[in-house]
């Protein structure tokens, strides 16, 4: 019951923020120096059609009429046309959400449930030489620099031994060949994604572990790891079942609270993997000037990373009774 | 027989600064059945003295000497398997600040459950629930709240789920390390009460460890006075009591407030003037400095014990 | 004991008694591996950023932006003349390297210390201005703090056109004040509650003076040490922007120099081209990392490494 309210808080929540979001750039953009027209609309097409695309996006109205638009067409899908594809925005998010969440949610849940596990063991040896070397080891992967260590990738893996494709999501032969199946397609899409999830987990698990080593060792100090030592239950029992449990909830929550950033590594990994999500779309879109395709790219980032947190919140309630249980 | 025998115990903490001797040669013993009650401010190693008998010294505590004994066992010398089957078997622990013994993530059931598993692991899944509830029901806890978790109980329920963990297996011996220190003192006064009734009950030797004499006046046999690592008095309860041979039991006792003002013994326990020890004599006596009674002598020269009767000693050499 | 003998008899044991625990703190630190290591190399940095200036000196085509061998209009490998080789139109790469150093600094300081700044007043304000401008600045702090700060910066990129480096610096500022925010709130919030707090209210001391004189010097050092994480942050931003080609076109930095490499396709032929700037990155954001958990140690003592009791295998 409890859990139901608190999830009903968040949903609301995430809303308003993401309200907000969206008010604050409508503001930014229309108050901006400059015509807001342009931005919206691709100036090179025909005056009729750009006639026709102000109207229909409400651009020739007073603000706060086009305030109102604004909300209307994003809840109803319309971004208008995106100016280097020629097609609607919303299409072309619609193909380039999935690969992003393919590839973030991976390499999001195998960062923290390495990071839990290994962080969980170093913490045994804390102290020894070998925690000193693996904490050192885990801030030298949590502080290289993404692009550079996917380029250093792509020229090892892919070009020097060629164990993967160097970009990309799919290889066309297979995708436009009938005969192959969903698991050749599925393999494909795998053997494409390896370098790009290796690059996200070398980066993003250290950090993880860093939390949970010191988070373990901040369990182990609690009194009741010293009433299950009194029990007569094994270390391993005691990590396992006593102190782990507990120490994984700060890691958690520094989940949630890093998705922004891991979500700023995703957009990189895309952008230099050529993996078509949505985070390389939203820089191309900048780079190219595509207004409407780059503001749309970037709510969309920011619902995935609102909804991933709320993800998150409903993980960190499942483990830690002390929130479900009333 | 007695049951447990420990004798000159001396424990010392390393830490940046060098080596501090928390626990010097303590040596007593306790009969099955009986409880013994350890008093002294904190930091007078009362604790760690409860830590050793269960081998749970930290990391940085090192036993220097001494033996530890149950029912003929040396506790020292065990592997650490059989330390682990010896661990809530034979002396189970009621920690300091019990509110927080309790795993937060799992179900207070279950804890108790783990205890019983760990120990027969021969008993089936309904006979350890049926133990669990037996265990729920000496401590008057509803069988409803067995599969709670710690958070939703009350402070004084939490601690009677502690201590059903800590009689789960039946121990010889329990260490209660302020049972009861977090609590008000109504529930104080009830969880005492049921400690002492189950023990009676059970047959389970207890030594109790508090700051607060009164908690131990209420509950032991035998009192044991500690300070700065020391035991400075033994003895049985209304030997201690009624004639408390050191300076130092006889200011805690007098700060001890009883109604009927029978601890009101003597009129010397006003805080003295403070005299800076004399550090280049490390045998000099630890209280010397507070002590009404001391003279120069007591900072030149170590304490000697004396036998006020064959059950009773004291750790100073001014007789009163 | 110690604070009332130095409160009792006036500044000169105050400062002594302050110098103590400056000294207790840096022995600490010293002690710590890896604060030492961070510390090092930031040195190492520090001397590329001033021996940046050298080369152009020596002969104008060591100049980092415009400077070009006449004899190389290729990639060259390391040599004598070019001890990191040249990029593909003949720039010395070395020289690039160390100009990057001080771009480095320079946006990751300047950026940092804005966003303190920022971070450090408005933690302030929401820690002792009371429930609702609590509520309502939090919140905000919440909602900056779970967008994506690169990404968002190079949208606003969009209205500003060309970014200069300073306009990166104010945007990464702007962006990265939240986290400084809550620790330092957190911090007010329990400071409130100490009697000198409500000492100096009683005296008649205005809100201002208070935070200023009484709040600001207790908050500070966890500012301080917020500021070198900061620091770690608006370098890695500055880098990946430069990366994706929204960097300064007036200034080389470490991350438009692996946009070069990537962008003429040389990251397969010149690896002395690709290796330095990316391991110069990842070495200094290491460095003040390294720093930061080093002075997070000697200020959190729950960290300490000899602290309290600690459980062995028994």
């Amino acid at each position: 019951m409890n859990l139901k309210k608190l999830l009903l808080r968040r949903i609301i929540e995430i809303f308003v923020v993401f309200y907000i979001i969206m008010t604050i750039l409508f503001l930014l953009f229309h108050l901006a120096p400059g015509d807001p027209v342009s931005m919206m609309v691709d100036l090179t097409l025909t005056p009729e059609d750009v006639a026709l695309l102000v109207a229909q996006l409400g651009l020739d109205q007073p603000l706060w009429l086009q305030y109102l638009y604004y909300i209307k067409n994003f809840f109803t899908g319309n971004f208008g046309t995106s100016f280097h594809y020629g097609r609607p925005v919303i299409e072309i998010i619609g193909q380039r959400l999935p690969p992003t969440l393919l590839l973030f949610t991976t390499a999001t849940v195998l960062a923290a449930v390495a990071g839990i596990w290994w962080g969980k063991l170093i913490a045994w040896y804390k102290g020894k030489p070998v925690d000193t070397g693996v904490t050192i080891f885990a801030l030298v992967c949590n502080t290289l620099f993404l692009p550079w260590i996917a380029l250093l990738f792509i020229w090892f893996f892919a070009f020097r031994i060629g164990w993967f494709p160097l970009s990309g999501m799919m290889t066309p032969e297979i995708w436009v060949n009938p005969a192959a199946g969903f698991l050749a397609k599925a393999g494909d899409v795998l053997h494409h994604m390896l370098l790009p999830l290796m690059t996200l987990f070398v980066v993003n698990t250290g950090a993880y572990l860093l939390i949970m080593r010191s988070s373990m060792l901040e369990t182990l100090r609690e009194d009741y790891i010293l009433t299950a030592r009194a029990k007569g239950l094994t270390e391993r029992q005691v990590r396992n079942r006593h102190a782990a449990p507990n120490a994984s909830l700060p890691v958690v929550t520094s989940v949630g609270l890093s998705l922004a950033f891991s979500v700023n590594g995703g957009a990189l990994t895309e952008t230099v993997f050529s993996w078509p999500g949505i985070g390389r779309e939203l820089i191309f879109a900048v780079s190219n000037a595509d207004y409407p395709l780059a503001m749309a790219s970037f709510l969309f980032i920011a619902l995935v990373v609102l909804v991933a947190n709320l993800i998150v919140d409903i993980l960190y309630a499942y483990l830690d009774p002390r929130i479900s249980y009333e | 027989m007695p049951l447990l025998e420990v004798e000159n115990l001396t424990i010392d903490y390393h830490g940046r600064t060098g080596a501090v001797t928390a626990v010097e040669d303590v040596s007593f013993s306790l009969e099955k059945g009986r409880s013994l009650g350890i008093v002294g401010e904190s930091g007078c190693g009362k604790t760690t003295i409860g830590m050793a008998l269960l081998r749970l010294l930290p990391e940085n505590g090192v036993l220097r000497k001494g033996s530890i004994r149950l029912g003929g066992d040396d506790v020292l010398s065990l592997s650490a398997k059989e330390l682990r089957a010896f661990r809530w078997k034979r002396i189970s622990m009621i920690f300091q600040a019990a509110m927080n013994a309790l795993n937060p993530v799992h179900r207070v059931g279950d804890q108790v459950m783990e205890a019983i598993r760990i120990h027969h692991p021969a008993f089936s899944a309904e006979k350890i629930r049926e133990e669990v509830a037996a265990l729920f029901d000496l401590v008057d806890i509803p069988e409803a709240r067995i599969n709670d978790y710690p958070h939703q109980y009350s402070g004084g329920m939490k601690q009677r789920a502690v201590i059903a963990m800590a009689l789960s297996c039946r121990p010889d011996l329990v260490v209660a390390d302020e049972p009861t220190t977090a609590l008000d003192v109504i529930v104080q006064d009830q969880i005492l009460r049921k400690i002492r009734e189950i023990q009676d009950r059970l047959g389970i030797a207890g030594i109790f460890i508090s700051h607060d004499i009164g908690v131990v006046a209420g509950i032991c046999h035998d009192i044991m006075v500690m300070y700065k690592g020391r035991i400075i008095e033994q003895g049985c309860r209304e030997e201690v009591f009624v004639s408390p041979g050191h300076p130092y039991t006889i200011s805690l006792l007098s700060s001890y407030l009883t109604i009927d003002g029978v601890f009101d013994l003597h009129a010397d326990t006003a805080e003295p003037e403070c005299i800076p020890v004399d550090e280049s004599r490390p045998g000099a006596c630890a209280y010397a400095p507070h002590c009404p009674r001391a003279d120069a002598d007591c900072f030149v020269h170590p304490p000697a014990w004396r036998e006020k009767s064959p059950t009773h000693g004291v750790l100073c050499s001014k007789t009163c | 004991m110690k604070a009332i003998a130095a409160a009792g008899t006036g500044k000169n044991e105050t400062r002594s008694f302050r110098m103590q625990a400056f000294l207790e703190g840096w022995s600490l630190f010293y002690e710590n591996i890896v604060g030492r290591i961070g510390l090092y190399l930031l040195i190492l940095f520090g001397l590329m950023a001033l021996a940046s200036y050298i080369p152009p000196l020596i002969d104008p085509m060591y100049h980092p932006m415009t400077g070009v061998d006449p004899d190389i209009s290729y990639a060259s490998a390391p040599s004598w003349r070019h001890w990191l080789g040249t990029d593909n139109i003949g720039r010395d790469i070395f020289t690039q390297l160390l100009t990057g150093a001080r771009v480095a600094f320079l946006v990751g300081i300047s950026a940092a210390f804005i966003s303190i700044v920022i971070g450090t007043l408005l933690g302030m304000i929401a820690g002792y201005g009371g429930r609702v401008l609590d509520s309502v600045l939090m919140r905000f702090a919440d909602m900056i703090m779970v967008m994506p700060s690169l990404l968002v910066i190079l949208l606003l990129s969009v209205l500003f056109g060309q970014l200069s480096i300073w306009i990166i610096v104010m945007l990464i500022a702007l962006f990265r004040w939240p986290a400084v925010a809550r620790v330092i709130r957190s911090q007010t919030l329990s400071l409130k509650q100490r009697p000198f707090i409500d000492m100096a209210r009683v005296a008649g001391a205005s809100h201002v003076r208070i935070l200023f004189r009484h709040i600001l010097p207790n908050v500070l050092p966890m500012a301080l040490l917020y500021m070198t994480f900061r620091v770690t942050s608006a370098i890695i931003v500055e880098a990946a922007l430069a990366f994706l080609g929204f960097g300064d076109p007036n200034t080389v930095s470490w991350g438009m120099m692996l946009q070069w490499v990537w962008k003429t396709g040389h990251m397969f032929q010149a690896p002395w081209w690709l290796l330095p700037p990316g391991i110069c990155i990842s070495l200094i954001t290491l460095a003040f990392y390294m720093m930061g958990r080093a002075m997070e140690e000697v200020l959190d003592p729950r960290l300490r490494k000899t602290k309290g009791p600690d459980y062995a295998a028994s």
